[in-house]
């Protein structure tokens, strides 16, 4: 298979950040028992579960080439993500809280973190298909954080 | 901005050189502390300072730079490439990797170097033991560094990949280029393990996370196995290249192809993969139960027998061959004793119950030197002295050449041969000073003595590389009569049929395409 | 710590050591190969003066895989061995019974706590000639409880508990320290373990299990207290004056050295977690008085 430079580039990146994702989701896991209480309490699956199904649409209408929707739908999710932070650091739920604050802010925080510079690579490259890639990775690795912290919580 | 892979790959090797001498002296400081019982020429807190930085300025400063620096510079050159596939990426993973470093530097100038060693375990860095910006300062710096790292690494996997001349599949590259290309695929693996580990520490110090503090839950075993994760194969990424180096040198010196090209390649690949399955054996000396450390003891047994097969092919290479001893020779001849005390030292670690006792001692810093100086560097020594000629046009001097080695090798067997004993003695590692107990003052004595030959050694090679760059015997295009592409003069095209392009262009009689592997 | 590992004085580190020696003589013979092989290479292939290229060899498959089976078999080898020798040395990972001795690590002492509530700081003793199950803890950090003479070594880890068998042939003194680094005075956190014969040693641990032979000073209560009444910040004092050692093993147990250490500590192990308390004549010569009726 013949790539191009930057397509192979970005794929070997991918590579080495799902790694590290791997390892932020096995350190959620690791601690899984202890932060199981916290995490029954104060997760909300449903609403989540609506955010979560706007940012699998980003990546259907991104494979359409509706970049625009795609960034919407992204940012959709983003300011989801957002409210349930701020609705958590109200209520007490914070990186200091204990193991469920500590694994779940570092867990989805990065991922936010990705997600946010992906929306910024759609925006800025709008045809560039390594920036098409990097958002399909960052679907993929909140498709495993969610099954991980929500579904296996609630299920 | 400068791009050019040549000129990034100089870079590399200068800022590394630089690196190099700064852990050298910081060696030497502890050395001269530990000449004697209860010297009190530092205090502790500075001696903690001095070999953490130590350690992280050899590893993430002088080694895997230097050997990025080697791979930027000859990778492209040896495949036929005008320059590496991402051109701005190299400079920027240059200048990030030097700004890790002015990071780290800073610290040890306000007086606060991270002191907790290179690994850094926790509870010991979370704040309560470690207050101070010292261990943030170490994060940061790592951080920016591996980034550097992957980076390069993502940057010299696709140029192997895409920028190779016709001709050139992968069954003909020069070894020195399978061992990079191997090892950036490691490199992608290992390092996002250590970003994740550091980012959780910075999470406990700055944002009062529980990953690692027991007090509140989180677990220091998770660091241990995070960061050794990380550290095992980052050990093999450090040898790699290295293999790479003398598996070009040898045959060149002994006028002999490589001894089993294929079988080289393939032990390699075993290298990387078996190299994600051992780490537990960096922690037999915590309550983990006899099955889980048998399973990782078979594995680190196993793992020697791919990179102990090398030496026998290194050596059968000499055989039957015409030997040239220049001073990369003589190099690359002393790295195949000096890794093979390594390594067998390490054989002995992993026979748990011997682990049990020296882990920890001087025994494993006997250990590590012989892998990572004897080994990593010998290796370094011997590819500045074959392709310096390629980089400036002129010959570093033999003679100095001579002195250099001589010393090195009699400084740094001197220094590192007596810590196997010192650990067996029952000398921890990692201690400002030790107790008058019998024998260990004697052989840290030593140990210190051949230290400072080991520095004569060296401030002889950086002599060789300033006086020789003016005065040094100009060396054409091909001054070795070598064989792989780097070597080509850049006017004749060379066909490539082989692994060895040029010896098929010199020698029409007998190409190697002839000859059934 | 005369001659460490390499002088065996426990069933298990007997084990270990002849373990370490088949190793040793393994090595050395595979290192005489490899260094005779490559002798016999710069030898005999040396390049002489007009030499034309050699007749090129590029491998041989035999040989390769002789060269493979061969290191394999000698792993196995070396495999077996090992995991009989881990059987023969270690305790369980999680004991059925209570453990009979149990070390804390703290930055930067030992101690030891008895089941009859003796408690030993730096100086362990224990019973020759019997096979002692010992629990290795951690109040802060991760240390490293090692006894080179008698045992294995083996992580203190705050939250976990390791167990390892403790064992003296004979009666002696045996050295010990700390082996993993844990911060500024990790160099000066040794111990002893101290082996006595049965009588002597059941002498020992009825006394070290009665409380302190005087109550404590009114400038005790107020200055040193705090720390050293609860044993988890501060060495316990109970019996300090039946020590032979201060600091852990730093200094000799004098009445000059316990006062300069109740006086200025950070002046003898500088960084440990004793402050310098500014205490007067007075109360240095009182509490070093007091300290030495501890016995």
């Amino acid at each position: 298979m013949i790539w191009p430079r930057a397509k192979l580039g970005m794929a070997m990146l991918l590579l080495s950040e799902g790694v590290f994702f791997f390892m932020l989701l096995l350190a959620f896991v690791y601690f899984r028992d202890e932060s199981l209480k916290t995490a029954t309490a104060t997760l909300r699956l449903q609403t989540t579960s609506i955010y979560t199904a706007c940012l699998l649409g980003s990546a259907f209408t991104l494979w359409r080439g509706w970049r625009k929707v795609t960034i919407v739908l992204g940012l959709v999710f983003a300011l989801g993500q957002g409210s349930e932070y701020v609705r958590l650091l109200r209520s007490g739920v914070t990186m200091a809280q204990g193991l469920f604050g500590t694994t779940f802010f570092t867990l989805t925080g990065i991922h936010e973190l990705h997600l946010l510079l992906g929306l910024a690579l759609l925006a800025a490259l709008p045809r560039n298909q390594a920036a098409a890639m990097f958002w399909y990775f960052v679907v993929a690795v909140w498709m495993a954080v969610f099954a991980v912290v929500y579904l296996w919580t609630f299920l | 901005m400068i791009t050019h892979h040549k000129r990034i790959g100089v870079f590399y090797l200068l800022s590394s050189l630089l690196f190099f001498l700064l852990g050298g002296a910081e060696a030497m400081v502890m050395r001269a502390q530990l000449s004697l019982p209860n010297l009190k020429l530092l205090t502790p807190e500075t001696y903690n300072q001095v070999f953490t930085m130590h350690g992280t300025t050899m590893i993430f400063l002088v080694v895997m730079p230097v050997l990025t620096g080697l791979g930027v510079y000859l990778i492209p050159l040896m495949i036929g490439a005008d320059d590496t596939a991402f051109p701005r990426l190299c400079a920027i993973a240059f200048w990030l990797q030097v700004g890790g470093g002015l990071l780290l530097y800073f610290s040890f100038a306000i007086g606060n170097a991270p002191n907790a060693g290179w690994f850094s375990y926790a509870p010991l860095t979370e704040n309560a033991y470690s207050p101070g910006p010292g261990i943030d300062f170490w994060a940061f710096s790592i951080l920016l560094i591996g980034a550097a790292i992957v980076a390069s690494s993502i940057n010299l996997i696709v140029t192997i990949a895409t920028s190779r001349t016709s001709g050139m599949t992968i069954r003909r590259l020069p070894l020195f280029v399978w061992m990079h290309l191997i090892n950036s695929v490691m490199i992608l693996f290992a390092l996002p393990v250590l970003v994740a580990t550091l980012v959780m520490l910075l999470g406990d110090r700055l944002l009062h996370a529980r990953f690692f503090d027991a007090a509140q839950g989180g677990s220091p075993l998770l660091w241990q196995h995070y960061f050794w994760i990380f550290g095992h194969p980052e050990v093999y990424i450090m040898i790699l290249p290295g293999f790479g180096m003398i598996s070009e040198i040898i045959p060149v010196f002994s006028r002999q192809p490589i001894f089993g090209y294929r079988s080289m390649a393939a032990s390699t690949v075993a290298i990387g993969f078996l190299s994600y399955g051992v780490w537990v054996h960096h922690m037999f000396a915590v309550a983990l139960g006899r099955t889980l450390l048998s399973v990782f003891a078979a594995a680190s047994m196993l793992i020697a027998v791919p990179t102990g097969v090398k030496i026998f092919n290194w050596t059968a290479t000499m055989l039957g061959g015409s030997i040239r001893f220049t001073t990369s020779m003589l190099f690359a001849v002393a790295f195949l004793l000096e890794f093979t005390i390594g390594g067998l030292s390490g054989m002995a670690f992993a026979a748990v119950p011997v682990d049990w006792q020296m882990t920890d001692t001087y025994f494993v810093v006997a250990h590590i030197h012989y892998v990572l100086f004897g080994g990593t560097i010998f290796s370094i020594f011997a590819g500045i002295y074959y392709w310096y000629p390629k980089i400036t046009g002129r010959l570093l001097d033999e003679s100095i050449g001579h002195w250099h080695f001589w010393l090195v090798v009699v400084g740094f067997n001197m220094t590192f041969f007596v810590q196997h004993f010192l650990g067996l003695l029952g000398m921890p590692r990692r201690v400002y000073t030790y107790p008058d107990v019998p024998w260990w003052g004697a052989l840290n004595l030593i140990s210190t003595v051949g230290a400072g030959i080991l520095t004569f050694g060296i401030l002889m090679f950086c002599a060789n590389i300033v006086i020789s760059l003016r005065f040094g015997a100009v060396a054409g295009t091909d001054p070795w009569n070598a064989w792989t592409l780097e070597w080509a003069d850049g006017n004749t095209s060379v066909p490539v049929r082989s692994a060895r392009p040029l010896w098929d262009l010199k020698h029409p009689e007998a190409p190697d395409w002839a000859h059934e592997q | 710590m005369p001659l460490g590992a390499l002088s065996p004085h426990s069933p298990q580190t007997l084990v270990i050591a002849a373990l370490f020696a088949n190793i040793l003589i393994l090595s050395a013979v595979i290192f005489l190969i490899v260094a005779g092989l490559v002798a016999y290479a710069a030898l005999r292939y040396r390049a002489r003066p007009g030499d034309a290229e050699p007749a090129q060899t590029f491998g041989s498959k035999a040989v390769e895989i002789a060269w493979t089976v061969i290191p394999i078999v000698i792993v196995t080898g070396i495999f077996i061995v090992t995991v009989r020798a881990m059987a023969l040395v270690d305790a369980p990972l999680q004991p059925a019974f209570a453990p009979d001795l149990v070390v804390t690590g703290h930055q930067w002492w030992w101690d030891a706590r008895y089941p009859n509530g003796a408690i030993a700081v730096s100086e362990i003793h224990i019973p020759a000639g019997r096979r002692l199950l010992v629990e290795v803890d951690s109040t802060d950090v991760i240390h490293d409880f090692w006894v080179p003479q008698l045992a294995r070594k083996m992580d203190a880890i705050p939250g976990r508990h390791g167990y390892i068998w403790l064992q003296a042939d004979k009666p002696g003194t045996y050295q010990g320290v700390c082996s993993e680094f844990c911060g500024a005075q990790h160099a000066h956190m040794h111990f002893l373990v101290i082996a006595q014969a049965e009588p002597e040693y059941s002498v020992w641990l009825r006394r070290q299990a009665a409380p302190a032979a005087r109550l404590p000073i009114p400038v005790f209560e107020r200055k040193c207290a705090e720390c050293h009444a609860n044993s988890l910040k501060g060495p316990d004092l109970t019996h300090i004056a039946g020590r032979d050692t201060l600091g852990a093993n730093l200094s000799k147990n004098t009445r000059a050295n316990l006062a300069l250490w109740i006086e200025k500590p950070q002046s003898v192990k500088p960084g440990n977690r004793m402050p310098d308390q500014q205490l007067t004549g007075a109360e240095v010569r009182d509490l070093t008085g007091y300290l030495e009726s501890l016995e």
